[in-house]
């Protein structure tokens, strides 16, 4: 199950990864984390902005939405791993936002939705 | 989208217009938050509400949600706001449509379940007074308190059940029928005391204090050894006291409302209330509090009895903080972040045991008390609320004779006794249809000076009295106040020296 899920979260950031490319963001890092915690991507908007995205997947919205998944805990620790990544990487001052991307998927892998949130 | 529902905030008694704007944004992180100074219980609504839409069959919808509880700078409390918050969300999401006009014209008011049924909600008295005020047309209110908004006339009382029946209702799919009106005169009735004045032997003096204390609202401090019929006589006197007319039942009920302590479809307070607090009791309990005060025991004996049985035995301080409202007929509770006055025109009725050992003076059994401990317990009332106090009445021993007398002859009935009492009464209600207040003891300065006219004689009397008791100048015309009662009891507009001379008869203590 475990196991599943680590897949079914690896597939969620590649689709996303694939989207914001097609919207003209820049991969900076992928899965930047240190003991604080993890940062799914890392990517750089038009503008030169930073731009820390968390992915949330999830099969089916019988258990509710991906949305509600991302707690105000999580929005803390993102918030804190893009300052050690701003810090890690000599960006320190540039400026940056956080965005989630929420995907369902279907039973059989197809997205069934993909919402894209920006500066949450 | 956003919406507008229109609801109330109770500041103390006084109702503050609430406006609940409810934003359903199309953009944004989903997420539900509630800004405008909500305090825990209204903030939890969000679990509530979210709760209760689903469980009602509709769709909470996987938006940008936020709710502003207008005025901003006002703080909110209570769970009244779950109604109003869930109702905007559903128009706001397009889940029912309605005209602008429908909802400005209405006032939505009610706690929910998670089920989506109405809780009962207290305040709903103050809504529908308030409704009747700003011209609302209709309010919205949960069936268990919607009695209590049936005594106001001029407002249409939807009486809600389930959030369901309130949006098949907008939608014009089923009507709700409105409450009748309830006159408050059907609704009052005559309290029964708990015994009968005839049950208790002897103490003619004492009971004929308890008279002029029911008539006049006068406060009463009886004192004298256990068992003599200190607590039966008290508890006699909700009997002797007339019911409460419509305007005073109004004024009690609105404080009963506040405070969440009417029951279950209750429609109003009918009978004069009386409060007897054991001597735990703390001051804000006795005078109200709380961050967001609550009114107190005092406020709760409004235009009723406020019974301390063995007043000693209460803390010095909650004692001493009677003062401003026994005086006043109000309290002012302050807090850091509410200024509140709630009403407390009590009458006060203290029973007292003259010493520790309570046989002090008893003509038979030896008091063991040492002449410090006697003076220990007398200084716990201070003099200042001595001051305050109208008639003092000693409970003396009752003698075998009449003990035994009593078993066969019955003395004064408490139907008997509350003949004068309401003529006295009438009398006042006459006297004081323009000034605002119902009894002589809540009589100002002024209105003494107006409604008590003293012949010569009179005067002579009162001034060797003042002379010779060393009265204060409240004592004085509390005296005055206590005559003009006793005049009303034998039926008589001028207060005549034998009044003044019989109310003196109460001023001894010790």
């Amino acid at each position: 199950m475990k196991q599943e899920n680590k897949i079914i979260g690896k597939r969620g950031e590649d689709i996303a990864l694939a989207e914001l490319l097609k919207k003209g963001y820049r991969l900076l890092t992928r899965n930047f984390r240190n003991k604080f915690g993890e940062i799914d991507l890392v990517m750089e908007d038009g503008h030169r902005r930073i731009v820390f995205v968390e992915v949330k997947t999830r099969v089916g919205e019988e258990f509710g939405l991906p949305e509600e998944e991302v707690t105000a805990r999580k929005f803390a620790q993102v918030r804190r791993m893009g300052e050690v990544f701003l810090v890690e990487a000599g960006m320190w001052g540039r400026a940056c936002r956080m965005d989630v991307v929420a995907i369902v998927l279907t039973r059989g892998g197809e997205v069934a939705r993909l919402t894209h949130y920006c500066a949450v | 989208m956003l919406t507008k529902i229109c609801s109330v905030a109770h500041v103390g008694l006084i109702s503050v217009p609430v406006t609940i704007e409810v934003d359903v944004a199309s953009r944004g992180f989903p997420g539900f938050t509630i800004v405008g100074l909500a305090s825990r219980a209204v903030d939890e609504a969000r679990e509530r509400v979210k709760t209760a839409i689903v469980n009602s069959g509709f769709d909470f919808p996987p938006q940008k949600i936020t709710v502003n509880l207008a005025p901003a700078d006002l703080p909110k409390d209570g769970a009244a706001y779950d109604l109003p918050i869930a109702l905007g969300i559903l128009v706001a999401s397009g889940q029912i449509t309605l005209d602008e006009k429908r909802l400005t014209t209405s006032l939505f008011y009610g706690e929910l379940s998670l089920s989506g049924g109405l809780r009962q909600t207290k305040g709903v008295l103050l809504v529908a007074l308030f409704a009747k005020k700003e011209k609302y047309k209709e309010i919205f209110v949960p069936v268990e308190s919607a009695n209590e908004a049936a005594v106001v006339s001029e407002v249409v009382v939807r009486p809600l059940r389930r959030l369901t029946q309130l949006i098949d209702h907008l939608k014009k799919i089923k009507i709700i029928k409105p409450l009748k009106f309830l006159p408050v005169a059907e609704v009052i009735e005559t309290a029964a005391a708990e015994f009968d004045l005839a049950e208790i032997a002897g103490q003619e003096q004492a009971k004929r204090a308890l008279l002029i204390a029911a008539a006049g609202g006068h406060n009463l401090f009886m004192w004298g050894p256990p068992g003599t019929g200190k607590t039966m006589l008290a508890r006699a006197m909700s009997g002797i006291l007339p019911s409460l007319s419509e305007e005073e039942a109004l004024e009690v009920t609105r404080i009963y409302s506040v405070a969440g302590l009417l029951k279950s479809g209750e429609a109003l307070i009918r009978r004069r209330p009386f409060r007897s607090p054991h001597h735990g009791v703390s001051a804000a309990g006795i005078i109200g509090g709380g961050s967001n005060p609550v009114p107190g025991e005092v406020s709760l004996a409004h235009l009723g009895v406020l019974f301390l049985d063995e007043m000693p035995e209460f803390p010095r301080n909650v004692i001493e903080s009677l003062r401003q409202p026994m005086e006043d007929g109000v309290v002012e509770i302050v807090r850091a972040t509410a200024h509140v006055s709630y009403p407390a025109s009590f009458t006060l009725l203290a029973a007292v045991n003259p010493c520790p050992c309570g046989y002090l003076g008893h003509p038979t059994r030896p008091c063991i008390c040492s002449q410090k401990q006697v003076d220990n317990y007398r200084q716990k009332i201070s003099g200042p609320i001595l001051d305050r106090i109208d008639l003092f009445v000693r409970v003396g021993v009752v003698e075998v004779e009449k003990l035994i007398q009593n078993q066969t002859r019955v003395g004064m009935t408490t139907a008997e006794a509350r003949k004068p009492v309401l003529m006295a009464r009438s009398r006042q209600l006459k006297r004081f249809a323009t000034a605002q207040i119902f009894t002589n003891a809540q009589m100002g300065n002024k209105l003494v000076k107006r409604f008590c006219p003293l012949d010569e004689e009179t005067t002579r009397l009162l001034r060797s009295a003042v002379e010779k008791f060393n009265l204060s100048a409240r004592s004085y015309y509390r005296l005055i106040k206590v005559a003009r009662t006793i005049a009303d009891l034998a039926g008589e507009e001028i207060i005549c020296s034998a009044h003044v001379a019989e109310a003196l008869q109460y001023k001894q203590f010790g």
